[in-house]
C-alpha cells in the first residue's frame, strides 16, 4: 500500500465523511481494505468498509469522538422527509432512481414546510423555514450522504446508511406496537 | 340456457333462477350480467390457471417416474401371467407418456402466459405498483423460481429421473419383455429426455422474461421499506422522541484533544506503516561470540582439588595456581569463601593471620589460613 493512502483516508474520514462508490478514494480503500482496517484498528479507529453496499466510514468508538448530535439529527431528518415528500410528487420509478442516486432534484423544489406534519417535525429541530432546511442540505454535504451539484441534490450510496437506520426505527416501532 | 339444455338435458331455467337468487347474476332490462365480485373472481381464476405453478410441474414429473417404476415392477412380477404383465407394463408406460405430453403442452402454455403477463405488468408498474409487486412476485416465486431447484443436477427429482431412465433401459434389454414393450420403453426414454429439455429451455426463457421485472420488484420493496422508515422518523420527531443517532450511526468527529497536532498525527501514521511487528521482550543478538569467549568462567574449587591431596592453605593454593593466573584476588576469594558442595574447608584457628595479595590487585586480604579437602561420598 502506498504510504500516502492511509493519511488521505484518515484526513477524509476523521470528521464523519462517508466515502461512496464513485469517489476517487473508493477504489484505493477497496484495494487496501484489509491493511487500512488493520492499521486504523491499531491506533484505535474503526474503519468500516461495506464493499457490498458501496461505502466506507469511520465509526466512532469513544463518545468523545462523536459528531455533533444536533447536526446529525438534522441530516437524518431532512433526507427522510425529502423521500416522503417526493413519494407523492414523482413516479415510483423516478423515486427509485433518486434513491439509487441516478436522478437529482433541484434544491429550489424542496418545500418541506408545506406539509403540516413535516413542518411540525422540522420545528422540533429548530428548522423554522425552507431556508433553514436548504442550509442543512448544504452544511451536511460534508458527511457524504448526498451531494449538491448545480443546485441539485443527489443521493450518494452512503445515504443508505441513514435509511437503514430509519428502517430500524420502523422495526422498533412495530416491535413496540406488537408488545402493546 | 337452450344450449346447456341441448348438451346435457339440465333444467336451465332452474339453474338460472338459482344464480340470480344467490346474487351471482344480475338481470336488468332483459340483459344478464355478472356481479363485480364474481367477475373479479373469474378473472383471478383465469389468471391463476394460465400459468401452472412449478410445484404442480414437479408433481407431474414425479407421477411420470412413479408410472415408469410401476411398469418395471409389473414386468418383473411373478404372480401374473405373461399377457397380464405386458398389459400392465404398457398401460403404465402409456400413462407416463400421456403425462409427459401434457407437460410439453403446459410448458408451452406457461411460456406464452409469462410473455403476455410481462408485457401487461410493465405497463402496470407505475399505475398500480402494489398489484405489480403482488403479481410479479407470485409468478416469480411460485411459478418460475422453484423450478430452478428441481432442475438442478443434484436435486432429488433429477436423481429419480436418472433412476427411471435406468429402469426403462432395463425394460428395453429385458428378456421378460416382448418386442412391443421393449420398443415402447425405448421411445419413452427419448420422450422423457426431450420433455425434460423442453421444460428446461422454456424455463430459461421465462426467467429471462421475468427476472428484470422481479429485480424491479426487489427495488420497489426496498423503496417501500425506506418510505416506512421515513414515516418512523417523522413520527418520532413529532412525538419528540430521540432519533438514536448517537447509539446507532455513531458518526465520528475525531479531534486532537490536545494530544496530537495534525502534523504529528500525520507523521505518526506515516511512520507507523513502516514499523515491523516486534515482541515486547527481545534479547538483542550479538555481532560475534568473541566477547563471550573472552569472558572468564567462575573458579570451580572442587574441580581444582579433585586431582590432588588435601591442601593446607587453600587461598594460597588458588592464588598461585598455574591455570588461574588471570584471575584477580577478588575472584579467588569468592571461589574459596562461596559455598562449595563436595569440599570441606576448615579454618586453622591456631595459626597466625596471613596477608594475601595478587599482582595488580589494589586490595589485600588478611585472614587465617584454611585447610581444604574433597569429601569422598559413599
Amino acid at each position: 500500500m502506498d504510504d500516502g493512502v492511509a493519511k488521505i483516508v484518515f484526513d477524509n474520514l476523521r470528521k464523519g465523511r462517508h466515502i461512496s462508490i464513485g469517489h476517487d478514494l473508493w477504489e484505493p480503500i477497496l484495494t487496501n481494505k484489509v491493511e487500512l482496517v488493520d492499521l486504523f484498528d491499531r491506533i484505535g479507529f474503526e474503519l468500516i468498509v461495506r464493499s457490498d453496499q458501496g461505502y466506507a466510514f469511520f465509526k466512532a468508538g469513544d463518545d468523545e469522538d462523536l459528531a455533533d448530535k444536533k447536526v446529525i439529527q438534522r441530516a437524518v431528518a431532512v433526507l427522510n422527509l425529502l423521500i416522503l415528500d417526493l413519494k407523492d410528487k414523482i413516479s415510483s420509478s423516478d423515486l427509485e432512481r433518486f434513491i439509487e442516486g441516478s436522478k437529482s432534484m433541484p434544491l429550489e423544489d424542496i418545500k418541506l414546510h408545506n406539509i403540516a406534519r413535516f413542518s411540525s417535525a422540522l420545528k422540533q429541530l429548530k428548522l423554522k423555514d425552507e431556508e433553514a432546511v436548504v442550509a442543512v442540505f448544504r452544511n451536511t454535504q460534508r458527511f457524504g450522504f448526498h451531494t449538491i451539484e448545480e443546485e441539485r441534490v443527489r443521493l450518494l450510496q452512503a445515504s443508505h446508511r441513514i435509511f437503514e437506520h430509519s428502517m430500524n426505527l420502523d422495526s422498533a416501532i412495530l416491535g413496540q406496537s406488537e408488545e402493546e | 340456457m337452450n344450449h346447456i339444455e341441448t348438451l346435457d338435458g339440465t333444467d336451465g331455467s332452474r339453474i338460472f333462477a338459482k344464480l340470480e337468487k344467490s346474487g351471482i347474476l344480475i338481470v336488468k332490462e332483459n340483459r344478464v350480467r355478472l356481479t363485480v365480485a364474481v367477475r373479479k373472481f373469474i378473472e383471478w381464476a383465469r389468471d391463476a390457471s394460465s400459468i401452472l405453478p412449478a410445484s404442480r410441474i414437479e408433481q407431474m414429473l414425479k407421477e411420470v417416474i412413479d408410472w415408469i417404476t410401476e411398469a418395471y415392477n409389473y414386468l418383473h412380477s411373478e404372480n401374473q401371467s405373461e399377457r397380464e404383465r405386458f398389459a400392465h407394463t404398457e398401460d403404465r408406460m402409456e400413462k407416463a407418456e400421456d403425462t409427459l405430453s401434457d407437460l410439453w403442452g403446459i410448458s408451452e402454455e406457461n411460456l406464452r402466459a409469462v410473455v403476455l403477463a410481462s408485457s401487461k405488468l410493465r405497463l402496470m408498474k407505475d399505475e398500480n405498483p402494489i398489484t405489480f409487486i403482488v403479481q410479479v412476485s407470485k409468478i416469480w416465486e411460485k411459478d418460475i423460481d422453484p423450478m430452478s431447484d428441481f432442475r438442478h443436477a443434484g436435486s432429488e427429482l433429477s436423481q429419480q429421473r436418472r433412476g427411471a431412465k435406468q429402469l426403462l433401459y432395463n425394460i428395453e434389454d429385458s428378456s421378460r419383455a416382448n418386442y412391443s414393450v421393449r420398443k415402447f420403453a425405448s421411445a419413452l426414454v427419448q420422450t422423457l429426455d426431450d420433455t425434460w429439455d423442453h421444460l428446461s429451455y422454456n424455463h430459461d426463457l421465462m426467467q429471462g422474461e421475468m427476472r428484470p421485472l422481479y429485480d424491479m420488484v426487489q427495488r420497489m420493496r426496498g423503496t417501500e421499506r425506506i418510505i416506512h422508515g421515513a414515516e418512523a422518523v417523522v413520527d418520532r420527531l413529532n412525538r419528540g422522541v430521540d432519533l438514536g443517532v448517537n447509539d446507532n450511526l455513531r458518526i465520528c468527529s475525531i479531534r486532537p484533544r490536545d494530544l496530537f497536532s495534525d502534523s504529528s498525527v500525520e507523521a505518526f501514521l506515516m511512520d507507523l506503516w513502516n514499523i515491523e511487528e516486534e515482541t515486547d521482550l527481545t534479547i538483542p543478538s550479538r555481532d560475534s561470540i568473541g566477547e563471550l569467549l573472552e569472558m572468564r568462567q567462575p573458579i570451580e574449587l572442587l574441580a581444582l582439588l579433585k586431582s590432588g591431596e588435601p591442601v593446607n592453605d587453600v587461598l594460597t593454593f588458588v592464588l598461585q595456581h598455574d591455570e588461574l593466573d588471570k584471575y584477580t584476588l577478588q575472584e579467588s576469594v569468592e571461589a574459596v569463601y562461596s559455598a562449595n558442595p563436595g569440599v570441606q574447608i576448615e579454618v586453622q584457628r591456631d595459626s597466625e593471620p596471613q596477608t594475601y595479595s595478587k599482582n595488580g590487585s589494589i586490595y589485600e586480604l588478611s585472614g587465617r589460613p584454611m585447610n581444604a579437602e574433597v569429601i569422598q561420598h559413599g
